[in-house]
């Protein structure tokens, strides 16, 4: 049996200390005796999870579970990759300093490598905003949240994104559940992760406990 | 008979009733002249359309995309001429277009509208043909490019009646061919 998991940290288990070995989709693989293919990556929108279900080979999974995210989140291509350099850059200007020279050499091998990549955009993290690409003595990316982005945008691509997942995996008739940390989806999910029974890690995220505590939740659903 | 048909400038013309005309059905158009691919797939899953014989969606150009001004739908095109867009906005969107909107970008949106708009039709047993205008499209996922065919247009680079008359002929074929 094999098993896909797509979300953003909190599938991926950040905060753990193994991650790999007590995230929520490696306790359930093991009761399952399966194969659990975990693609979920700190920082993603609904868009970039959308994004990478469509890219799967959904029919060579039994089971899915997709875990949508904050709808504020976005994501865009930059041909280029330089938005890499900036981000480190800013690393190192702010919380870095006295690890200057490491974080050069780290430079120094991206600007070989560099090439287009998907960017993830946090409204709530101001590293996640700096891309270097700045209009009129603003990173575009706060421009975007002050006078571009409403909720009811936000509203509508988790609206969008829920019905892109649910309609492709009804139509190719494969198990899923449809699991949310967002507080106020208006979708109808299988399983809301974002809730006070589950314990935290000090930066918000499911702890050990909470995500052995999630793992029996989503079986109960199976 | 019953057809829905959604898409911008193109089908908000004549040919969506040219071919309900062929095909002795009613239509159902929400068509809106400078819609997006989102605007186009958002609209139909929020119209949730059910009971339908045939569903023909025309999809446009990728660049194009929407945004919402807390009052309206707002849609964004290079020429950046809503007259909802404030000079303020106006400018911010032109930063995108100019330094940070990658065809990528536009082709995962026109990904996420085919699959959406085909996946939904599909579970309501609606054939459904999805025809584009993006005349460089790069997906081979379309029924048709409006594009490959050869039709008179006019001074705007719409169809003339002619035009929408051979639009709506070639989408007859396709739709006889489905059902």
């Amino acid at each position: 049996m094999r098993l896909l998991f797509l979300g953003c940290s909190w599938t991926a288990g950040n905060e753990l200390k193994n991650r790999k070995k007590s995230r929520f989709s490696t306790i359930i693989g093991k009761r399952l005796n399966a194969e659990v293919i975990n693609l979920a990556e700190n920082g993603l929108s609904n868009h970039a999870i959308a994004r990478i279900f469509l890219e799967q080979d959904l029919e060579s999974f039994d089971k899915i579970f997709v875990q949508l995210t904050h709808p504020s989140r976005t994501e865009w291509y930059d041909p280029t990759g330089e938005f890499n350099k900036v981000r480190i850059r800013e690393k190192i200007k702010e919380r870095f300093s006295d690890r200057k020279k490491w974080y050069d050499s780290q430079l120094v091998n991206l600007a070989k490598n560099i090439g287009g990549e998907w960017d993830r955009i946090l409204v709530d993290k101001k590293r996640f905003l700096i891309t270097g690409k700045v209009f009129e003595g603003k990173e575009w990316w706060i421009w975007y949240y002050e006078q571009i982005y409403t909720d009811q945008y936000g509203m509508s691509e988790e609206m969008l994104i829920y019905n892109l997942i649910k309609n492709k995996l009804k139509r190719l008739k494969k198990d899923h559940l449809i699991l949310t940390i967002n507080p106020k989806c208006k979708m109808s999910i299988d399983l809301q992760l974002n809730n006070p029974k589950y314990p935290r890690a000090v930066g918000n995220h499911p702890n050990e406990i909470g995500h052995s505590m999630i793992a029996p939740d989503i079986m109960k659903l199976l | 008979m019953k057809i829905f048909s959604n898409g911008s400038s193109f089908a908000a013309g004549d040919y969506p009733k040219f071919l309900a005309s062929r095909l002795n059905a009613e239509i159902t158009n929400i068509a809106m002249v400078g819609y997006s691919n989102r605007s186009i797939w958002r609209t139909t899953i929020e119209e949730r359309p059910i009971n339908y014989d045939l569903a023909i969606i025309q999809l446009t150009s990728r660049s194009r995309h929407e945004y919402h001004d807390e009052k309206k739908w707002v849609e964004i095109s290079i020429a950046l001429n809503h007259n909802r867009l404030t000079e303020q906005r106006k400018k911010i969107w032109k930063y995108w277009y100019e330094n940070m909107y990658d065809e990528v970008y536009g082709d995962c949106e026109e990904n996420f509208a085919i699959e959406g708009i085909s996946d939904y039709f599909a579970n309501e047993n609606i054939p459904c043909i999805i025809v584009t205008t993006d005349k460089f499209t790069k997906s081979k996922k379309f029924d048709l490019n409006i594009f490959d065919l050869n039709f008179p247009m006019d001074e705007t680079q719409h169809p003339t009646e002619k035009g929408h008359k051979i639009i709506a002929d070639k989408i007859y074929e396709i739709a006889i061919s489905r059902m």
